[in-house]
């Protein structure tokens, strides 16, 4: 039953309680007045009679006194008046237990009227004051029937004052104990609204503050109540769903960029080492490229110094392992750093993914506030509503005006809250959008790396396939030196080329050490971005932590 | 809520149907009233004597002390054990009996309601639930016999009795005793009629009895009486009357009556029952409980010497030096 109907109803059978209660009082008291009608008009009835038979007495104890026509006259109409009045009393008379002095009054009277022609006709003063004498006889019971239907008047009066009391004394009590009852009722009536609302308030304050952690049943209610606790239970366990949602996917982010951060720190490093490496080697390249110029030369003395020419060789020879071992090591970092490469960009794009999750988590919220919103707005609507029934209630509906301005308060303040979500997800959005961002120019810049470093590992391999083929040269040419004298021009050759290629070489180390270095410098962007991520993620995990889930 | 509500109206359902009616019965609502029922004698109501008188009583039982008077005629019941049956059915406080004529039939219908209070005024009885109140008449006619004396002038005055009975005889004894206190030599004619109800031979006995010089005549006999007070009106004479004051009877004769107060005899029973409850005993009423007396004196040059002398001899009866025989 909503409040409206129950606050109707109450009012409604009270009215009827208390309208009943006046009909019965009213029933009762015409009931009362029409028999104090009846026997008081009886009463009168018996009194008259009475009198007219005083009057009678009188007119013939004047005629004994005085016979004349006049008074015979007077007599004699009187007694005829009286005989009809008496009958008539005998006929109409109502209460049976008193009806024998009516009936004797009566049969005394019309014994007397029939002596009337003779006491006319003889005008014997003695005979006529005898029959004044019997008259007082049919008085004697009038007036014992005049006391008895006074008395029982009397009582009736006096039953009807106790009744008329007692009808006022009901009234007034069953009037308070319905006006106590409605109090009650309206107290607990009222009662029944504020508590759940103080309630709805007081989670509602909670919500305005953040903290979605109390997890409340909503009351088993049919009305308004009922229905705004159950929508804001609801609204508590969606946006709650939605804070959790989002903090674990911020907490998730931050600890992806922290880790991601690190890696490419780490791969800072790893590229900052691999540019020395090769500068190393772009060294090592020239020294390998001098020393073979240096061995033209003395090749070319060779013819006279075998001896000092194989030695040499074998120098050359060496330098060149020592440069074979120097490109594996790079080529190793070069992997390495590759591989990282590869990871940091696998991490970028689910990062990416993330933030693409997140931000639709964010449409969601948004979603969800306009719900909120929603919700705020009918309450408020409710409130005035109940605001308007309350004041047309009175004094009765005084509690649940109060109430209606706590529930005005409320959609104002869920409102509020609605919001402060709003702009809150707005700027978690606009944070991820520009996260989202870096994150793919990070992503391809990576990919342009990792193509360069494959280039690059792939010249490395190559050049050290020459250094190989040289240094197997020049160990054949080391056993070949001292076979042929004729060879050595071609070793001199040879080595000539072998120089050429190593210049080359050393050329394409110090291009690729300076890509290195763009490399790093692109790095160091990159890990710049990600702290800003690692800031923006932590301002929303500190945002929605602002949330007690 | 709602049984609340439901269990209130029944509650003042209950409460109003509490106020029970007492419009059923009638008789309830009267409140306990004293209640005297009166069996008049002989020609009842209208006999300007005894009857009229116990009215009269009744009449003052009603207006002072707010009882309930029921009375009943001969002619009405035939018998007097009639009405006095009918009476005692009522369950009144006392049924009285008037005159020694209907003793007989009140002694049988006492003895058949022993729990009934009855009363007889003029008779005696000993039943245990019937008070008797005798008059001293002679007390009275003591006095009238006095006043006869005075006014006579041929110092000889009448007596007519209604019947020869020790309570007529009373009148007689005293009228002659007071009438020989004033003139010892006086003559008293005495004559009893047989009969209550006979207002002629009343007549014809105090013609007989003014043709022997009797001047002033007193009448103990009931309507009979009457005849004899007009007879003595008729040929200029006086009278005196019994009972009640009889001057309407014979207007220009009567010059007092021998005052019966009936009337005193009916409130002094209902006052006594009122008080003692059931019971029997014999109460005489004389001058000096007010129960006989005088009606003033008119049709007489009546001197205050005269009138002394009536004073002297009241004083005498009270204080016991006047002896009736």
């Amino acid at each position: 039953m909503t409040l409206r109907k129950r606050f109707i109803l109450s009012t409604l059978i009270t009215m009827l309680a208390v309208f009943g209660l006046m009909g019965w009082t009213l029933i009762e008291l015409r009931q009362i007045q029409s028999y104090n009608e009846d026997y008081g008009k009886q009463l009168v009835e018996v009194s008259e009679l009475e009198t007219k038979l005083l009057y009678e007495q009188a007119a013939w104890l004047r005629l004994a006194e005085q016979p004349s026509k006049n008074q015979m006259d007077q007599a004699s109409s009187l007694s005829k008046k009286n005989a009809v009045r008496i009958k008539a009393l005998k006929d109409d008379y109502l209460i049976d237990d008193f009806r024998v002095h009516v009936d004797r009054a009566a049969e005394k009277y019309s014994l007397l009227n029939e002596a009337v022609p003779s006491l006319l006709a003889e005008q014997e003063p003695i005979s006529i004051r005898s029959h004044a004498a019997r008259i007082e006889g049919v008085l004697s019971d009038l007036n014992t029937l005049h006391a008895k239907n006074g008395e029982f008047y009397g009582a009736l009066q006096a039953e009807a004052k106790d009744k008329t009391n007692a009808l006022t004394q009901n009234t007034l009590f069953v009037s308070i104990l319905l006006l106590l009852a409605l109090a009650i009722y309206n107290w607990l009536f009222a009662r029944s609204i504020v508590r759940p609302i103080d309630r709805i308030v007081r989670i509602a304050e909670k919500i305005s503050d953040g903290d979605l952690s109390e997890d409340f049943e909503a009351a088993e209610r049919n009305d308004e109540i009922g229905r705004l606790e159950r929508s804001i239970s609801r609204m508590n366990g969606t946006l709650r769903d939605v804070i959790i949602s989002i903090s674990s996917t911020s907490n998730r982010i931050y600890q992806m960029s922290e880790k991601a951060s690190a890696e490419n720190e780490n791969v800072v490093e790893v590229s900052g080492n691999m540019t020395q490496a090769i500068h190393d080697m772009a060294g090592g390249t020239q020294t390998v490229s001098d020393d073979l110029q240096s061995a033209v030369g003395t090749i070319t003395e060779l013819r006279n110094l075998f001896a000092e020419s194989e030695k040499r060789t074998n120098a050359a020879f060496a330098d060149g392992k020592r440069a074979d071992a120097t490109m594996r090591d790079s080529v190793e970092v070069m992997e390495q750093q590759a591989g990282a490469l590869a990871k940091a960009a696998v991490q970028g794009r689910s990062l990416s993914d993330q933030m693409a999750r997140f931000l639709e988590q964010t449409e969601q919220i948004e979603r969800m506030a306009e719900l909120v919103e929603g919700v705020a707005a009918q309450t408020n609507l409710l409130s005035l509503n109940a605001a308007i029934e309350a004041a047309r209630a009175g004094d009765a509906g005084r509690g649940f005006g109060v109430v209606a301005s706590e529930v005005k308060k409320l959609a104002e303040e869920t409102n509020q809250a609605t919001r402060s979500i709003f702009s809150l997800v707005r700027t978690i959005r606009g944070d991820g959008e520009r996260l989202q961002q870096l994150l793919a120019a990070s992503v391809d810049e990576q990919r342009a790396q990792i193509s360069n470093f494959n280039e690059m590992k792939q010249s490395f391999l190559k050049t050290r396939e020459d250094v190989s083929r040289i240094s197997e040269t020049l160990s054949y040419v080391s056993s070949q030196m001292v076979r042929s004298k004729g060879e050595a021009e071609s070793v001199v050759a040879q080595v000539g080329t072998v120089s050429g290629v190593m210049e080359e070489i050393a050329a394409g180390n110090e291009e690729v050490a300076a890509s290195m270095r763009d490399q790093q410098a692109s790095f160091e962007n990159i890990y710049g971005l990600m702290r800003d991520l690692e800031k923006t993620a932590s301002v929303l995990e500190q945002e929605t932590n602002h949330f007690q889930t | 809520m709602k049984n609340k509500y439901r269990s209130m109206v029944l509650g003042m359902t209950i409460v109003l149907a509490g106020c029970t009616s007492v419009l059923d019965d009638p008789a309830s609502a009267v409140k306990e009233r004293k209640e005297i029922g009166v069996v008049l004698s002989d020609v009842g109501l209208g006999d300007q004597s005894f009857s009229d008188a116990a009215m009269g009583g009744m009449l003052l039982l009603r207006e002072k002390d707010d009882w309930f008077v029921d009375y009943r005629e001969l002619s009405e019941t035939k018998t007097y054990e009639g009405g006095f049956e009918a009476l005692a059915k009522e369950k009144p406080n006392v049924v009285v009996g008037l005159g020694f004529m209907g003793q007989q039939d009140l002694e049988k219908v006492a003895k058949k309601y022993p729990k009934q209070q009855f009363a007889i005024v003029d008779a005696v009885s000993d039943l245990p639930n019937v008070l008797s109140l005798t008059f001293s008449e002679d007390e009275g006619s003591y006095l009238a016999g006095a006043v006869a004396a005075l006014e006579s002038e041929t110092k000889t005055i009448g007596f007519v009795g209604g019947m020869r009975s020790p309570l007529i005889e009373k009148f007689e004894n005293g009228y002659r005793a007071g009438a020989k206190a004033i003139d010892p030599e006086i003559e008293v004619l005495v004559d009893y009629a047989e009969d209550f109800a006979a207002p002629e031979k009343g007549n014809q006995l105090a013609n007989a009895q003014m043709k022997r010089k009797a001047d002033v005549l007193y009448a103990a006999a009931g309507l009979t009486g009457s005849g004899v007070l007009q007879a003595a009106e008729k040929k200029g004479h006086k009278a005196i009357g019994v009972d009640t004051d009889q001057t309407a009877i014979a207007p220009d004769a009567v010059m007092t009556s021998m005052l019966k107060q009936v009337d005193l005899a009916i409130t002094e029973i209902a006052h006594q029952v009122e008080q003692e409850g059931l019971q029997g005993g014999h109460v005489t009423l004389g001058i000096k409980e007010g129960g006989i007396a005088l009606a003033p004196i008119r049709n007489a040059e009546w001197t205050a010497d005269e009138n002394t002398r009536i004073e002297e001899l009241k004083k005498d009866l009270l204080n016991g030096k006047a002896v009736i025989r």
